[in-house]
């Protein structure tokens, strides 16, 4: 039942220009942070959080959601023109996206990831306003086994990123697994797999991770090729000159719709996962990313698609509402951003809770007026930055290089101004290059290391609760049955699917090799 | 240039002043520059709100910033130690919980140890909640006293972060019960509350904010401290029963304020004093209220001697965890 006069109120609280002011402040300064590799979207929103003291309902929120929207579509911004994800969450962008770059197809890459992480921000934003109590109960159906099945059934779902070679690619997962285990362990705090390093005791932070692997590992290839030939020396001035020029192959309407399929799936996975505390973006992103590739294999996602780029960022902005249900459904924060967005709410005076709806119905129209508000300036706001990154993109290697490699070291001690995860960075970088140089797929890494501490937190917690039963442990609702049943049918289809795909290349192969043979023997 | 005589009366006046009560001037001079405040836990939880809060009036009261930093991760193990490697020099500060003193002793090799720290001052103490489904056994204190004393019933299990589970696990473990339950740490109170709501677990502890967004619909079964919630926390919540009027020993988790141990006593205590000027802003006091915590100040005259309190209650309890 909306409240019409609480509905006005709001829209007189956002429809002005201290509002309108501070969105777009908000949504630039989060586009900027989201392109910067290391400051990400928690950063930023505590940064922006004091200021928030003195300023109006209304205006104080659009700061927030501004920001929070802009730095989760900022990160895709690099991760398409410099290989370097800006964020977590738009590691899985660089698959396609920087394939399209090293096309000259920048500008379209940036366009689709603009328009799909708007489109599913949108969408998700609407699902989120109609069906907040609705979704919040279905997420705390999610308990410590069910969440457990939901991880295994997401690393079985992505096996579609191993690559063409599946043993690389349970290589790479492997590795992921194993980075993920170092730190303190997720129930008792233990430090474990530290080498006696205590500032391991919190594990490897993903941002160093991903910054070294994607951004780190690809600088240090081009400096091997750069090395290993004889570069023609390109005139730079030219290229700052074009810089700000609007030229470059843009996306056309009809891309944008062919598109449409890996914006309804990032717009589902991102919903879903975002409803669900801990899950984040990273996850919606990754896990989007897999079904689309698994669910259309004549499209070539990962060869350089617009519709793997669709999928990524549509997969990771489709969080940023349903990340609020939790908080405004129950006043539990989901994530570091929802708590901080609940902290401005208190310290506006609205308190979180569920009975949000009924205290403060002007806020809460307010905040949704501007989570729907925020696309708008997005769209605008990150127009700009991507013609300006697209043609960053395009510098000559030479110049580019220094410029990301400077980047990740700032963007990896930006993260927590720490100089131990600069080591961290460079250290995989150099796995990164030796990943790259052997063709071994880094997206299993970074799904194994996501998802598996936290199945085994899950399990663990699980475990405790049942006192050492894994039998209840494990199916100790229909909804962990169910999730159980999913991944061993899931297993069974994708293996035999594998098996299938492969029998056909080996006869599609022998084929050949025949009519070769045939055409050899009629020639003598 | 002559001496008179007011001149050096003067002087010996100044310079005595000065001997006699050194805080006095160093209060004066001190901080001389931004006060790196570390916050061992991630951005958004209670803590970093504290940090935030005060640091708002900062310049106020010290003449000069606070940069907050979060230094989470690892139960606050790493941002304590990053404490600890900062200069001593009285510009750091950490603000901190139970929480890392837990984390600390329950490692074999612990990063630093918890009883080397200087602690200026208590900013407020955490007043964890005993919350539970309405209509069960043990949805009052009394029952579920009743209820774990009964061994044919199912243990229950209760949720939280370590700190706020050390509450209920000391008034339980006064009584003989700590056994009935299972104490399932969680990294944050919002998940445990997820999975609270959800019926995975059986019980939950949490922060008064907490608590007061759950009466409604949840009992409200026990205060584990001997303090008295903020007025408009006790309208909403109702009578609930505490340590003291259970007849229990109280476990009080600070929030506390602390430095590094080579950090000169007069900086220390000079902090202290200026934490308790920051708590008595205004505009500080103001927002404190609507994060919807109150000050509980200890200065730097027994800040030091409840905080070797704590600690040796946390090693006390630290078996049910481990």
């Amino acid at each position: 039942m909306i409240d019409f006069d609480a509905l006005n109120q709001a829209i007189s609280m956002v429809f002005t220009f201290n509002t309108m002011l501070w969105l777009a402040i908000g949504v630039t300064i989060g586009v900027g942070v989201g392109a910067m590799p290391g400051l990400t979207a928690t950063t930023g929103i505590a940064l922006m959080l004091p200021l928030t003291f003195s300023m109006d309902q209304a205006a104080a929120l659009g700061l927030l959601i501004g920001l929070y929207k802009g730095a989760v579509y900022g990160g895709s911004i690099s991760a398409i023109s410099f290989a370097t994800p800006g964020t977590s969450e738009a590691a899985a962008t660089v698959f396609d996206g920087h394939k399209l770059m090293q096309r000259g197809k920048g500008k379209k890459a940036l366009l689709i990831a603009l328009y799909a992480s708007v489109t599913a921000d949108f969408l998700s934003d609407v699902i989120t306003i109609l069906i907040a109590p609705m979704l919040a109960l279905v997420a705390l159906q999610f308990g410590p086994s069910e969440r457990f099945w939901l991880m295994v059934l997401a690393v079985c779902l992505l096996g579609a990123l191993s690559g063409a070679h599946f043993a690389k690619g349970m290589f790479s997962a492997a590795l992921g697994l194993f980075i993920g285990t170092v730190g303190a362990d997720p129930v008792s705090s233990v430090p474990r797999n530290t080498f006696d390093f205590w500032w391991l005791a919190d594990g490897i932070h993903l941002i160093p991770l991903v910054v070294g692997i994607f951004a780190m590992g690809a600088m240090l290839e081009k400096v091997c090729e750069l090395s290993s030939v004889r570069h023609k020396v390109q005139r730079i001035g030219g290229t700052f000159k074009g810089l700000f020029s609007m030229s470059g192959e843009g996306l056309s309407f009809r891309e944008y719709l062919s598109c449409w399929k890996e914006m309804s799936i990032g717009l589902g996975v991102g919903t879903f996962v975002g409803m669900l505390p801990g899950l984040g973006s990273t996850v919606g992103a990754f896990l989007s990313y897999g079904i689309a590739k698994q669910a259309s294999p004549h499209k070539k996602i990962g060869t350089g698609r617009i519709e793997g780029v669709a999928a990524a960022e549509a997969g990771n902005n489709a969080t940023v509402g349903p990340t609020l249900v939790p908080l405004l459904a129950f006043g539990i924060p989901g994530s570091a951003v929802a708590a901080l967005i609940g902290a401005a709410l208190m310290l506006q005076g609205a308190t979180p809770g569920p009975r949000m709806f009924e205290l403060y119905p002007a806020i809460i129209y307010s905040l949704f007026l501007v989570l729907l508000l925020g696309n708008i300036f997005n769209l605008g706001i990150g127009r700009v930055f991507a013609f300006v990154y697209a043609k960053l993109g395009e510098l000559p290697a030479p110049l580019l290089v220094p410029i990301v490699m400077m980047m990740a070291v700032i963007g990896a001690y930006a993260y927590e101004n720490n100089p131990y995860d600069v080591l961290i960075m460079l250290f995989f970088g150099i796995v990164g290059l030796f990943m790259r140089s052997f063709r071994i797929p880094e997206a299993p890494l970074i799904i194994t290391f996501l998802l598996a501490p936290q199945a085994e937190e899950n399990l663990r917690r699980g475990l405790l609760i049942n006192e050492g039963d894994w039998l209840a442990t494990l199916l100790s609702s229909p909804l962990a049955i169910g999730l159980a049943i999913g991944v061993v049918l899931l297993t069974y289809i994708s293996s035999r699917m594998r098996i299938s795909e492969r029998m056909m290349e080996i006869s599609e192969e022998q084929l050949e090799a025949e009519s070769k043979a045939s055409s050899d023997r009629s020639s003598n | 240039m002559n001496f008179t005589r007011r001149m050096m009366i003067t002087a010996i006046g100044a310079a005595g002043i000065a001997f006699a009560s050194p805080s006095l001037v160093i209060a004066d001079s001190y901080p001389s520059g931004t006060v790196k405040t570390i916050v061992p836990f991630g951005a958004g939880g209670g803590t970093d709100n504290w940090a935030r809060v005060l640091a708002s009036g900062a310049f106020d009261v010290f003449g000069h910033g606070m940069h907050v930093q979060n230094r989470g991760g690892a139960d606050g193990t790493i941002g304590w130690k990053f404490m600890m490697d900062s200069k001593a020099d009285g510009h750091s500060i950490l603000l901190a919980s139970p929480t890392p003193i837990m984390a600390a002793l329950m490692e074999k090799n612990p990063p630093y140890d918890p009883a080397n720290i200087k602690i200026p001052a208590y900013y407020s103490v955490m007043k964890p909640t005993l919350v539970g489904p309405k209509n069960k056994p043990y949805s009052t204190w009394e029952g579920l006293v009743a209820y774990l004393k009964d061994n044919n019933n199912k243990k229950l299990s209760i949720g939280g972060t370590i700190t706020q589970l050390l509450g209920p696990a000391s008034l339980l473990a006064q009584l003989g019960l700590e056994k009935r339950v299972i104490l399932v740490p969680y990294s944050g109170t919002g998940k445990a509350v997820n999975d609270y709501l959800g019926g995975h677990i059986s019980l939950v502890n949490v922060t008064t904010s907490t608590a007061t967004g759950l009466a409604k619909d949840h009992a409200i079964i026990v205060n584990s401290t001997d303090l008295d919630y903020p007025e408009a926390a006790q309208k909403k919540l109702g009578p609930v029963p505490n340590a003291k009027s259970l007849g229990l020993k109280p476990f009080n988790p600070p929030r506390f304020i602390g430095m590094h141990p080579d950090t000169p006593d007069d900086q220390v205590k000079a902090m202290g004093e200026k934490i308790g000027e920051l708590l008595k802003n205004k505009a500080v006091s103001k927002l404190i209220a609507k994060i919807g915590e109150d000050v509980v100040y200890i200065g730097p005259d027994q800040a030091q001697a409840q905080y070797q309190e704590v600690l040796a209650e946390a090693k006390k309890y630290l078996p049910l965890f481990q």
